[in-house]
């Protein structure tokens, strides 16, 4: 099993956690920059202790992320993270010009010399209002657009494009990927929808801030979907995404993690937003599921939901040895859970060389 | 704009080649490969232009021939100049009539097209636009546009090799806009502005 590092390059001066959008008055450049220069280091640390990819995403008009390009960020990380994969988990798809998503990508598979991973998100409900695009049109941009990436990816002549949302005269991207046919693509498998598409396409799913018996539900019906469409999913092609926090004992890492911030959804916190979404069919014929993911919960509920992994090192391995016998997951991307400076790079050291070896062999 | 709008009439000698047409302006001829029907496309394109559709005749024993037959009949309505769509196995003889010397083409759309491509195809002077639907896996498209380096090619979406009766909004917009501006068609004239 591998292990991915997602830092969200979290914003860690003074601001509210739980508005969206978040006003720019709470803002200070020096905070911002210490927070770049805290990512910066959170993920070299875990290119130095082993983990096998960095994780890096897509959020707007907040201060949970600083990344809403996560394509400049994978460019940094590119020069400054030496071994593992770069996981681009991932682009907004239905928000973003795909011909530049595809660009950008192959850009990063290059400068990277072939370590990018590709993951292709819907993202949250908020980010649709972001760039005024109809949540509604959500599923169908995503998928046309994930075609037409294929497609620039590994025609060798210049094609045009004339799709449903999407229309192009002519389209012949430089530079092209390293990995061939195209860097490895995942997508979210929370809804059926998703795991029916991505089983019917080839494409990797991932789990992000939802629960191991939700997870677990998707997993099975993707792997079904893929029989029927004749092809048997490997392990790394199911990634579970979990915060996380080690310390040398138990004891010190609940403390730690007692610092936490109740998990909020985003687009929960702007009632607007929240309902305008909801009357779009955002979330697809399993709604209540895809909102019970995002409830709010006690440390301990989530940790035996499998949404946080906390503990000294045993105590981790055995919640992630839970992870895996129930999901069958190959990648595990995890969120950095409290940024407690010196701690949290402690957390990641101690994963990478206590967790990470014994997490290989299971 | 329904299909019902054309109506069936008869061409060549003896009266014996049937088509339909629609529409009025500058002639864009059609010929398809799926018995001749007009498609929704055919309307779209009949609501600015005259429109006659030909089956790929079916006692006609190859695409050459098929050309050889619609090329007196559309001189014989008075037609000097039009555009040409070939629509899957009547983009071959399509080609063919583009080559015929006596024929005065404007530009070629080829869409979906099915079949062997001939060598002679090379020849071709006027701009072709090759449209190969992105659910036909059969590369046929692909083999289209290797035997014609000059062409433009492209892919529609979420369409087979049907794209008139599949995608039709998306044929009769390509096409019309290959047919108005040909190779100038790669940039767009599309209104941008939001709000004046």
């Amino acid at each position: 099993m591998k292990a991915s590092l997602f830092c969200t390059a979290r914003y860690i001066g003074a601001a509210p956690h739980d508005i969206w959008p978040l006003s720019g008055e709470y803002y200070s450049s020096d905070a911002a920059v210490r927070s770049m220069q805290t990512t910066f280091d959170q993920f070299r640390c875990a290119d130095e202790f082993g983990f096998d990819w960095v994780t890096v995403a897509e959020h707007h008009y907040s201060g949970f992320s600083l990344t809403p390009n996560p394509m400049v960020m994978a460019g940094a990380l590119s020069q400054l993270v030496r071994r593992a994969r770069i996981a681009v988990l991932g682009p907004t798809l239905p928000i973003l010009n795909p011909v530049r998503v595809a660009e950008e990508l192959a850009m990063l598979d290059t400068m990277s010399g072939g370590r990018v991973v590709a993951g292709m998100m819907r993202g949250t409900p908020n980010e649709y209002v972001t760039y005024n695009i109809n949540p509604a049109e959500s599923r169908e941009r995503f998928a046309e657009a994930l075609h037409l990436i294929r497609r620039a990816w590994t025609e060798t002549r210049p094609f045009g494009w004339l799709g449903r949302y999407y229309q192009y005269r002519t389209i012949s991207i430089w530079p092209r990927p390293v990995q061939k046919p195209h860097p490895p693509l995942y997508m979210s498998g929370s809804s059926p929808e998703a795991g029916e598409f991505a089983a019917k396409n080839h494409v990797g799913i991932g789990f992000a801030f939802t629960t191991v018996p939700l997870a677990k539900s998707a997993v099975q019906h993707y792997r079904a979907c893929a029989r029927d469409s004749g092809w048997e999913p490997a392990a790394d092609d199911v990634i579970y995404r979990a915060m996380f926090h080690v310390a040398d004992t138990d004891d010190e890492a609940f403390a730690d993690m007692s610092t936490l911030p109740p998990r909020i959804s985003l687009v929960d916190q702007n009632k607007a937003i929240a309902e305008g979404v909801r009357q779009s069919g955002y979330y697809g014929s399993d709604a209540v599921a895809q909102r019970q993911r995002t409830s709010r919960r006690e440390l301990a509920d989530r940790i035996a939901l499998g949404q946080v992994i906390v503990g000294g090192p045993d105590t981790v391995l055995a919640q992630v040895r839970h992870i895996r016998d129930e999901l069958g997951a190959g990648v595990l991307d995890l969120v950095v859970g409290a940024q407690l400076g010196e701690r949290t790079l402690h957390s990641i050291e101690l994963f990478g060389t206590q967790v990470l070896p014994r997490m290989r062999e299971l | 704009m329904s299909e019902r709008i054309f109506a069936q009439r008869w061409a060549g000698e003896d009266r014996r080649l049937p088509y339909c047409e629609a529409g009025s302006g500058e002639t864009i001829v059609a010929i398809t490969g799926d018995g001749g029907l007009p498609t929704r496309a055919h309307a779209l394109l009949a609501e600015r232009r005259r429109v006659l559709v030909f089956a790929m005749p079916a006692d006609t024993g190859s695409p050459r021939e098929a050309a050889r037959q619609i090329v007196p009949a559309v001189a014989a309505l008075g037609i000097e100049r039009f555009d040409l769509i070939g629509e899957r196995t009547g983009a071959a003889a399509a080609m063919w009539l583009a080559l015929a010397p006596e024929a005065e083409i404007g530009s070629v759309v080829l869409a979906g097209p099915d079949g062997q491509p001939d060598e002679a195809f090379r020849e071709i002077k006027q701009p072709v636009l090759v449209l190969s639907g992105t659910n036909d896996h059969s590369n046929t498209g692909g083999r289209w546009r290797a035997l014609l380096p000059d062409c433009h090619f492209m892919f529609v979406y979420d369409a087979g090799r049907a794209i008139g009766a599949e995608r039709p909004q998306a044929l009769a917009f390509i096409a019309r806009e290959f047919f108005e501006r040909r190779d100038l068609f790669l940039v767009s004239r599309e209104n941008g502005m939001v709000f004046p």
